[in-house]
């Protein structure tokens, strides 16, 4: 069993793209978001299970939406990162800056191990 | 277009999506894929459902469930090591593959067919909540009709009175000439309807006016088809077509003129409406508006929640309260005296989609598909799935027994049962795989072929989603049940047993394997029996002598659009050919339909006889025998108080001689008609009835005299050739230049009544073909098993001396008594059912036995052939070669 920390790079993709949809954030709406940005694919069916499993991690909160006419009059369920979410999504990206502020500038600009 | 997914791919999203998040999940897969619908088309779109809903699966809600082992591995090995072997065994390799392939295609093709007819109008996005509402009638005999519609004003008065009733369209179909900018064509499905027709069906409006097309008079919507046919590229909203139609009791005009303002998709395959033309129905005005006798057809749309026997419940106070008072209006006859007069009248509504499966009602759109048609084609789809999972069983378990020392060693090597029974399941699933891409190659091959089924298949079947899916998931099928036969039969073999090489296990299997040849032949016996039955009496059905002469006649049509005083100038320009023999014209044809009218015999009772309405020439183009006037068919001149009657007719009035019934009075419609002939019996309906009485009456005899008394023209030819039938199109032309030639052969009309019998008869025959094929496949493997266990036994006696012949009996004598057990089983099964099809027939073959001999006969000799080819084998081999086999 992962931990309740740990977060996934798919994951943690998602949960900044609910946050950047805001009030629109629902399945369709994240997997267009992902893949216009990313240029990244994912099924609507492996979405379904990420966002089920965030949920349940209490990463993310989800509310029914109003029914509409089109898709055979079923209701969205929109999702809002919560608290925890917010809190975790900080932490990683703290552990990310933290990373990138301790390489010396000078070693990415050259080349290692030259065959 | 429906842009629902396909059922099934529906169920599947059903049985994987967590129930607690079903009711969003499902709207967000819907919406993806109508997008995708309007971008990829929707091949496509099925696909990447499908891949949606596959996902849902593999991550997460079920991932506990699911042990991942090292399988991947083994499978590798397992595809690797069976396309050796299949390369190795090419023979039996390939027996097995055809066989599943065979099968799978058969099965396949039978769901695919059923499923789509089953499907008809499921498009419709509330397809639940559309019933037709039709309606019952009896006349005074207390003979009752079934019938598609319903009176005119029914439909409003239904929709204001009955709450569960939401809207209603009626639909009237005429069929016109439609003209526009001098292009002139005959049109079949040209209909007037209600502006609701657009609210209750699902047929986007693609172009012009979406709300309310249909809502002034003189308005019209044509199908994308339509417009190309009449506009081309140009637009056609806004432009007036003009429609010129034949004068009718169901219509106020003969000609009108319309404006396009609309477009809509062209109806799917599957819609038992297939409309070219939408007009509106407020052309008609105030027209028949209060006429509770009429009829026109009616689909309303109800509630949601309805309850249909409610809804039953409701017509009768509804008639009485609205026929009695027209009744009363028109006739004089209140409705309680309407009742005792013996008629009827009672409404009852149909769900839309069983309209094509309950076909036969008085006004049906379409021809429809038998419900009996689908049930035995279900009975043979599950014959040969199980045909092919006994022998695909069979020919596994054959190849199986060379392999009980591998198991053996499996097994001493520390392998558990339940993974050398994995093991033979994924093998059989491995084998799927590969007779999946034959099955590809059969469908190429089989596919020019379909059309001898006279079904009707949606374009392009072949490449759709729902055949792919069905063929695919009959091979899965397939092997799953013989897999798993197979794998436990085999993985029960001991270790020991299986070091050792024994064939004790294989002994017993062999018996059994045997039985279920037996049973392979016994479902080959039948179908090949019934379809030499089916074949036999179809035959009869083409060949039978009528009583009159169909061959070298043809029918010209549309005579009613002649002008009265250009007939006569039509026939005299036909009679000048030298090719044509005789001409007559006429209301009716033998074949068809029949109007039956009351007469009265002097002193008798009321007679109900059917009437063909025909001029004088009509028994000498037929060639139909005058017994009144000896053998020869002098033409008779008839008045309009003259009436020729048919034999049967002159039984009934109780006369057994013609010569006493001529000059008898018939009493027609208060008119005195004098009897001027006696016709011989000939079939003037199809064989499916006995010959009733008939009487041949001239248009002038008519009550009222009609405007068009002739439909048809029979011209018999000395000859049928091209050349002739153009010079009779150019005499048509010459005296209507404006009016279509249509014209059919006689022949071709009258076998067109047994289309369902010949359907019936080819689909039979092609299940056949699959049966004997499986049959003959099976008994080749097996008759290699037999080989196989045997050869030491035949190359022992062999070197003590056996005689060749006594070799080859032991063989044979393997296959004796399954056979002939499967002979006598099958003979009862199809007397019966053949019996049973044929009663339908007033007139029918006997069952001889030679139908039963000859077809019997072949298959045994066939398998004997086949058999004969191993037994000789055996027979001759070197017993030095196999005295040593060690099984």
């Amino acid at each position: 069993m992962s931990g309740r920390n740990s977060l996934g790079e798919l994951e943690e993709l998602i949960l900044l793209t609910v946050g950047v949809l805001d009030q629109d954030a629902y399945s369709v709406s994240i997997r267009e978001e992902l893949s216009k940005r990313q240029s990244r694919s994912i099924s609507l069916g492996a979405l379904h299970t990420a966002l089920y499993r965030l949920e349940r991690k209490g990463h993310l909160d989800s509310k029914l939406g109003e029914p509409t006419g089109k898709r055979g009059g079923k209701p969205k369920r929109y999702f809002a990162v919560t608290a925890q979410g917010q809190q975790i999504l900080q932490q990683v990206n703290d552990n990310r800056l933290g990373l990138w502020r301790d390489i010396d500038p000078s070693t990415f600009s050259s080349i290692k191990f030259q065959k | 277009m429906s842009n629902q997914p396909p059922k099934i791919l529906r169920w599947l999203f059903n049985l994987l999506a967590p129930s607690e998040r079903k009711v969003d999940m499902e709207g967000d897969f819907t919406e993806v894929y109508q997008d995708n619908l309007d971008s990829m088309g929707k091949w496509k779109a099925n696909w990447s459902y499908l891949l949606n809903v596959i996902t849902l699966f593999s991550f997460g809600h079920y991932l506990r469930y699911v042990k991942i082992s090292n399988s991947l591995v083994m499978l590798k090995s397992i595809v690797k090591t069976r396309f050796r072997a299949i390369v190795k065994f090419r023979i039996g390799a390939m027996i097995s593959l055809l066989t599943l392939s065979l099968g799978a295609v058969a099965c396949g093709f039978l769901a695919f067919y059923i499923h789509y007819e089953l499907s008809y109008d499921e498009f419709h996005t509330d397809y639940r909540q559309i019933y037709r509402v039709n309606s019952t009638s009896g006349n005074a005999n207390g003979e009752l009709t079934e019938r598609a519609y319903i009176p005119l004003p029914a439909g409003p008065k239904i929709t204001s009175e009955f709450d569960e009733v939401s809207e209603f369209a009626r639909l009237q179909r005429i069929a016109p000439s439609v003209s526009y900018n001098n292009k002139v064509f005959e049109e079949q499905q040209f209909f007037l309807t209600d502006n609701t027709f657009f609210d209750i069906f699902s047929f986007p409006i693609v172009k012009g006016n979406t709300v309310s097309p249909l809502v002034s008079p003189q308005t019209v919507v044509l199908t994308e088809s339509m417009v190309v046919k009449y506009f081309g590229s140009s637009d056609p909203i806004g432009k007036v077509i003009d429609i010129k139609v034949r004068k009718s009791y169901s219509l106020n005009f003969t000609t009108k003129s319309f404006t396009v303002t609309g477009v809509v998709s062209d109806p799917p395959e599957n819609s038992h409406l297939q409309f070219d033309f939408l007009a509106s129905i407020s052309t008609l005005g105030d027209f028949k508006k209060d006429d509770w006798l009429g009829g026109i057809a009616t689909y309303i749309k109800v509630k949601a929640d309805h309850d249909v026997d409610l809804i039953n419940q409701k017509f009768n106070p509804l008639i009485r309260e609205n026929l009695g008072p027209y009744l009363q209006g028109r006739f004089n006859m209140s409705f309680d005296q309407y009742l005792e007069s013996g008629r009827s009248v009672s409404f009852s509504i149909q769900p839309i989609t069983e309209i094509h499966t309950a076909a036969g009602l008085d006004g049906e759109f379409e021809e429809g598909v038998n419900k009996s048609f689908l049930q035995i084609l279900i009975s043979v789809a599950a014959l040969i799935f199980i045909l092919t999972t006994v022998n695909f069983f069979n020919i596994s378990f054959a190849n199986g027994l060379h392999r009980v020392k591998e198991i053996g060693v499996r097994k001493s090597m520390g392998a558990f049962k339940n993974q050398v029974f994995s093991l033979f399941l994924m093998e059989s699933a491995v084998l799927g795989g590969f007779s999946i891409l034959m099955a590809a190659l059969l469908v190429l091959i089989v596919k020019p072929f379909v059309p001898l089924f006279q079904v009707e298949l949606p374009s392009g079947f072949e490449l759709s989603f729902n055949f792919i899916l069905a063929v695919v998931l009959s091979t899965v099928l397939i092997c799953l049940f013989s897999g798993i036969f197979i794998a436990t039969a085999l993985s029960a073999v001991s270790p020991k047993e299986g070091l050792r090489g024994s064939l004790l296990k294989g002994h017993r299997g062999v018996n059994l394997q045997k039985w279920l040849l037996g049973l392979q032949f016994l479902v080959a016996f039948i179908t090949l029996m019934a379809a030499a039955v089916f074949q036999s009496q179809n035959n009869y059905l083409l060949e039978a002598d009528l009583g009159f002469d169909e061959d070298q006649v043809i029918v010209v049509h549309q005579i009613e659009k002649v002008q009265a005083n250009d007939r006569q100038v039509l026939l005299n320009e036909w009679s000048k050919l030298p090719e044509a023999k005789s001409l007559s014209l006429s209301y009716h044809l033998p074949g068809g339909d029949f109007e039956t009218l009351e007469f009265a015999a002097t002193g008798s009772e009321q007679l109900l006889w059917p009437v063909l309405v025909a001029d004088d020439y009509f028994l000498d183009t037929y060639a139909i025998a005058l017994l009144t006037n000896g053998s020869s068919s002098e033409v008779v001149l008839l008045d309009s108080s003259d009436v020729m009657i048919n034999e049967s007719a002159m039984r009934e009035m109780g006369y057994l001689e013609a010569s006493e019934v001529l000059e008898q009075k018939l009493v027609f419609y208060g008119k005195k008609l004098t009897i001027k002939g006696v016709i011989s019996d000939f079939h003037h309906e199809n064989l499916y009835n006995q010959i009733g009485p008939l009487v041949l009456l001239p248009p002038g005899a008519l009550p009222e005299p009609a405007l068009n008394p002739y439909k048809y023209a029979s011209v018999r030819l000395t000859e049928i050739d091209p050349g002739t039938i153009e010079q009779i199109e150019k005499g048509w032309y010459k005296v209507n230049p404006t009016t279509p030639f249509t014209f059919s052969y006689l022949k071709d009309d009258l076998s067109a009544s047994y289309l369902a019998e010949q359907r019936l008869a080819a689909m039979i025959k092609g299940a056949t073909i699959v049966a004997i094929l499986i049959a003959i496949l099976g008994l080749t493997s097996m008759s290699q098993v037999i080989f196989r266990i045997k050869v030491k036994e035949i190359a022992m006696r062999k070197v003590l001396g056996a005689s060749a012949l006594k070799l080859y009996e032991l063989f044979i004598r393997q296959f004796f008594w399954p056979l002939s057990i499967a002979l006598l089983l099958a003979l009862p099964f199809v007397v019966s059912f053949s019996n049973e099809w044929l009663n339908k027939f007033a007139y029918r073959i006997s069952m001889g036995w030679q139908v039963f001999t000859f077809s019997g006969l072949g298959l045994i000799l066939l398998a004997l052939a086949i058999l004969t080819i191993n037994a000789l084998r055996a027979a001759r081999q070197n017993p030095v070669k196999y005295i040593k086999v060690d099984h």
